[in-house]
Order: C-alpha cells, then sequence, then structure tokens
C-alpha cells in the first residue's frame, strides 16, 4: 500500500513539474523589458511561443513622423540561430538580412569606426532604459557581408543608411558591452507611411530535435523632431 | 488504500490547477504565467498583422486648430444597444478609440467615462480580466500625472490585444480592431475642417490605406465567421475609395537626420488623395462606421 502511495505522489509530482515548467511565460519577453530612454511603447508589440523550424512573419504599418525601435528578446533555448530578413512591402526592397548567429560577440572595437553605438551614452543614462545594442554601420557598403542570401545590396538602395559589419548577436544571446547588457534592436524612420515585413526563421537544430520557446518584439516609438515640426 | 492515493492525486492535481488559475487571473495585465501558443500552427511560417493602435494615429493630431469635438465620439448611451456578439466587439473598439480620442487631448473626466464603458463591455465580452488590480491601480493614478493618461489608454489597448491573442480569441480581436480603426478613422476625417492637399493629417488620412490593407488581411483570416464576413463586406467598399488613390514623388518630404542607428526606411513616393475621393471617403467611413454604432449623425 505504501507502494501505491508513494507512486501515486511521485506522479503528481511529475505532473505538476512538468506542467509548470511547460508553462512559458512569453509576456515577460516585451512587458518585462524597460523602454529605451525618449521612447514610448508601441501596441504592436508582440511575445508569444515560438519553436525552431518555423518562420515567423510580422507586417508592421509605420507612420511617417516616428521614428521606431525594435528590440528582440529570445529564449536561449533556441540555440541563438535564427534570420531575420526585413523588407519594405510597398517597394518590395529587402532593406537588411541579417543572419542569426554570430559566433563571438564583438568586442568594442568591432563597433564602427565612428563609433555610433558609444553615442547612447551621450544620454548620460546609464541605469536607464533597455540596455541593448544594434549593430555596427557604414555609409556605402553592402547590406550583409556575411550573407550569400542577400537579395538586394544597399547599393540599390542609395538613400538608405547601409547597415554593414552588422554587430548582431543573433538573439539574443545578449551580451555586455561597456559594462551594459545589451539586446540586439533595429531603428527606422519611415521615410513615407509603409508597411515593414520582419520575416524570422528559426533555424532547425542538427539533430532535428523541435525546441520550444519565446520571443519578443518590443516596438517603441517616438516623435521625429525634424518631421513633426511639420505636422 | 488505492482509493487514497487516487483522492491524494486529484487532490494535488487540483489544487495545483487552482493556484494555477488564481495566479493567471492576478497578472493577467503583466501576461505573466500563462502558456499561450497563438504562434503554434501547422504551417511552416505564420503571419501576423500588427495594426497600430487607435492612440498612434491621434498622436499625430499636433494641430492646435484641432479642437476636441466630443460629440463625434459614440454616446454612451449606446452601448446598451449592442446585444449580439458581434455588435458588442466592434463597438468595443469604437469606445476603445473614443477612449484613446479623449485621452490625447487630456480630456480626464471623458476619458474616465470612456474606461468605464470599455470596461462594462469588457464584462460582456469577457474579457474583465484584462483590468485586474494593477490595470485598476494604472487608470486610477491617471489623474496625479497628466502623462500618464495617454500611457495608460495604450497599455490598456495593448494587454486586451494581448488577452485576446493568448486565449485563442482572434476572431474577437478582429472585430475590436476593426471598430476601433474605423471609430479612429471617423474622429480624425471629421475633426479637421476642410481638405487641404497639403495637410499633413490628410496625408495621414490617406496613408490608412495600409493599415485598411493590413487590417482586411487579418480578417480575411478568419472569414469563416459569419460576423466578421459581413464585417468585411462592409469595408470592401472603402477598400473601393482606397483603391482609387494614387502614388505620387515625394523626393523631398524627408528631412534627413542624423541619428546614430537610425535607418531610413520606405519608398520616395506617396499615396495622394484628391479633395474628390477625400470627401467620397470620408461619407464611406461615416455610412459604415453609423452603421456599427447605430448612429444616425453624419
Amino acid at each position: 500500500m505504501i507502494k501505491i502511495v508513494s507512486k501515486s505522489l511521485i506522479i503528481a509530482v511529475f505532473l505538476l513539474f512538468t506542467a509548470n515548467t511547460n508553462a512559458q511565460n512569453c509576456a515577460e519577453f516585451v512587458n518585462g523589458q524597460s523602454l529605451h530612454f525618449g521612447y514610448s511603447f508601441n501596441s504592436m508589440s508582440k511575445s508569444g511561443a515560438v519553436k525552431t523550424g518555423k518562420k515567423y512573419k510580422f507586417i508592421f504599418t509605420l507612420n511617417k513622423g516616428k521614428i521606431y525601435r525594435f528590440a528582440f528578446y529570445a529564449s536561449s533555448g533556441l540555440n541563438n540561430n535564427m534570420e531575420f530578413t526585413i523588407t519594405d512591402q510597398n517597394s518590395a526592397l529587402q532593406i537588411m538580412y541579417l543572419p542569426g548567429e554570430v559566433p563571438e560577440a564583438p568586442l568594442e572595437d568591432e563597433f564602427n569606426s565612428e563609433g555610433e553605438y558609444n553615442g547612447y551614452d551621450d544620454y548620460g543614462n546609464d541605469d536607464y532604459g533597455e540596455e541593448d545594442y544594434g549593430y555596427g554601420e557604414e555609409e556605402n557598403t553592402s547590406s550583409s557581408s556575411s550573407s550569400s542570401n542577400t537579395t538586394s545590396t544597399t547599393e540599390d538602395l542609395p538613400d538608405y543608411k547601409a547597415i554593414s559589419g552588422i554587430v548582431f548577436d543573433a538573439v539574443l544571446k545578449p551580451g555586455y558591452y561597456n559594462g551594459r547588457l545589451t539586446y540586439p534592436f533595429f531603428e527606422f524612420k519611415p521615410a513615407n507611411a509603409m508597411n515593414l515585413e520582419i520575416l524570422i526563421d528559426i533555424k532547425e537544430l542538427e539533430d532535428g530535435i523541435i525546441k520550444k520557446g519565446c520571443l519578443g518584439l518590443l516596438v517603441q516609438d517616438k516623435a521625429d523632431e525634424l518631421e513633426f515640426e511639420s505636422l | 488504500m488505492k482509493k487514497f492515493a487516487l483522492i491524494l492525486v486529484f487532490t494535488l492535481t487540483a489544487a495545483w490547477t487552482f493556484t494555477s488559475c488564481n495566479k493567471a487571473e492576478n497578472t493577467t495585465d503583466k501576461q505573466e504565467s500563462v502558456e499561450f501558443d497563438e504562434f503554434e500552427e501547422a504551417s511552416s511560417e505564420e503571419t501576423f498583422y500588427r495594426i497600430p493602435s487607435p492612440d498612434e494615429m491621434f498622436s499625430f493630431l499636433n494641430d492646435k486648430e484641432l479642437k476636441y469635438q466630443p460629440e463625434l465620439l459614440n454616446p454612451s448611451a449606446n452601448a446598451d444597444n449592442y446585444i449580439d456578439r458581434k455588435s458588442k466587439e466592434l463597438n468595443f473598439g469604437v469606445y476603445a478609440a473614443d477612449l484613446a480620442y479623449t485621452a490625447s487631448f487630456h480630456q480626464f473626466q471623458g476619458s474616465v467615462d470612456y474606461i468605464n464603458i470599455v470596461k462594462r463591455l469588457a464584462e460582456d465580452i469577457e474579457i474583465s480580466a484584462v483590468f485586474n488590480e494593477d490595470m485598476n491601480k494604472r487608470i486610477k493614478n491617471i489623474f496625479e500625472n497628466a502623462d500618464t493618461l495617454v500611457n495608460v489608454t495604450n497599455a490598456t489597448y495593448y494587454q486586451i490585444v494581448n488577452y485576446l491573442q493568448k486565449s485563442d480569441r482572434n476572431q474577437t480581436l478582429s472585430l475590436l480592431t476593426a471598430g476601433g480603426w474605423i471609430e479612429t478613422l471617423y474622429v480624425v476625417i471629421h475633426i479637421i475642417p476642410e481638405y487641404d492637399e497639403n495637410s499633413a493629417t490628410v496625408q495621414h488620412i490617406a496613408d490608412q490605406k495600409l493599415t485598411f490593407e493590413n487590417l482586411m488581411l487579418s480578417l480575411e483570416q478568419f472569414q469563416e465567421d459569419p460576423a466578421i464576413k459581413e464585417t468585411i463586406d462592409d469595408f470592401k467598399e472603402i477598400g473601393k475609395i482606397y483603391a482609387q488613390l494614387k502614388v505620387v514623388n515625394a523626393e523631398t518630404s524627408t528631412k534627413q537626420n542624423q541619428e546614430g542607428n537610425v535607418v531610413i526606411v520606405g519608398s520616395k513616393s506617396k499615396l495622394h488623395i484628391t479633395k474628390e475621393q477625400f470627401n467620397q471617403l470620408k461619407q464611406k467611413i461615416a455610412e459604415v462606421r453609423n452603421k456599427i454604432t447605430g448612429n444616425t449623425n453624419v
């Protein structure tokens, strides 16, 4: 009889354990993040459960007169292996292609020569904000030297601020730069109203095992002062 | 003893289920501790249309000549008239847009009135869990800090959207979004005194074509639902007018700024709406909106 009770207890404890560990707290991947200095929360933000081997496409309508900031957060269980393809739907031009995996977190001196990232320190708000980082960038260079899948280069987009030497740590594996925990983000300023498509390809694992995790897209915006004056 | 063991297992499981449910209810506004697999589908690719909330459109209305016009909003008394699911869900979106409008003009009493209507309709459509203790506390705090009024309405909208998604109530969300969009456009198109080709607000109304297209694609995902099918049919008339808009060159319209990592995106062209198209749109928007709300005024 004692055996039966013990078995039952083990089953009960097992059920409790597995049920709780399966529960995804994905919303925290958006709600749990601090807003970056000067930006407001945009309700187009999205979080949810995802799994390896699938693609997730998000269509955002962006308005002229605002600057949008997209920050990405993901579970480490997704293996830091995902690709981002960001496209202007209206012109069908691919804005950037970002391979997911970067073997090593970049060193500080790998940021672009002009050191744009460090510009964020100008806010003087080391203790405030999202504590994230984006990518290095240079003008007039191709959009992704590390990827052969890029369908268009910035040569096709002469007026776009070109992206290259991407300092992009997939997830998405946050790293520490200048002592700050940082996450990938992109900032966009629409020249005119547009639909922006972000395709996130969460790569299949080599062993074929499907892993589930959370993905969060925190969208923030602020008025583009230069444009807003004329509105 | 076997019986005892089974009872024990049952009791433990039931106790866990109970505590989990309570936890979920108590933390709804933070979306905590609730498993939701809205991304889970059989296909290898899924698409999510993210429609801007009403407050985003209203945030562009910074022209001092645009006065607060509460008479344009859906009267609170109408809330009693919405009996069926479709009208309740559509008008929930309508009132959410009215709330965003009052908040954008810092109309505290008006905002509180509309918050109360939204909360009442939320009960009717069974999403009252969104307004938990934390959210209610934030709502009360709007009197103490004017800056949080818009933030609270924006956060409320986001929590509603997320709650519906994680509850797998995408049809409700589609109707709510449609109601919010039509009310927002109805208000905006009626508060500007007259058509002005160079008006930024008129341009934003033209740009709503993009949101409209996403909205329709979003609705079409659930068109097997008769309520959504009817809404699509109503909205198609608006689409016919938007389809007439031409794309024009806007090469010099963007001022280049030099913010560190900001990437300028979008084409050099923009949508152009003529005075005739504007007036047609204004009339059609009013017709569709008034059909939804049951109002007769234009």
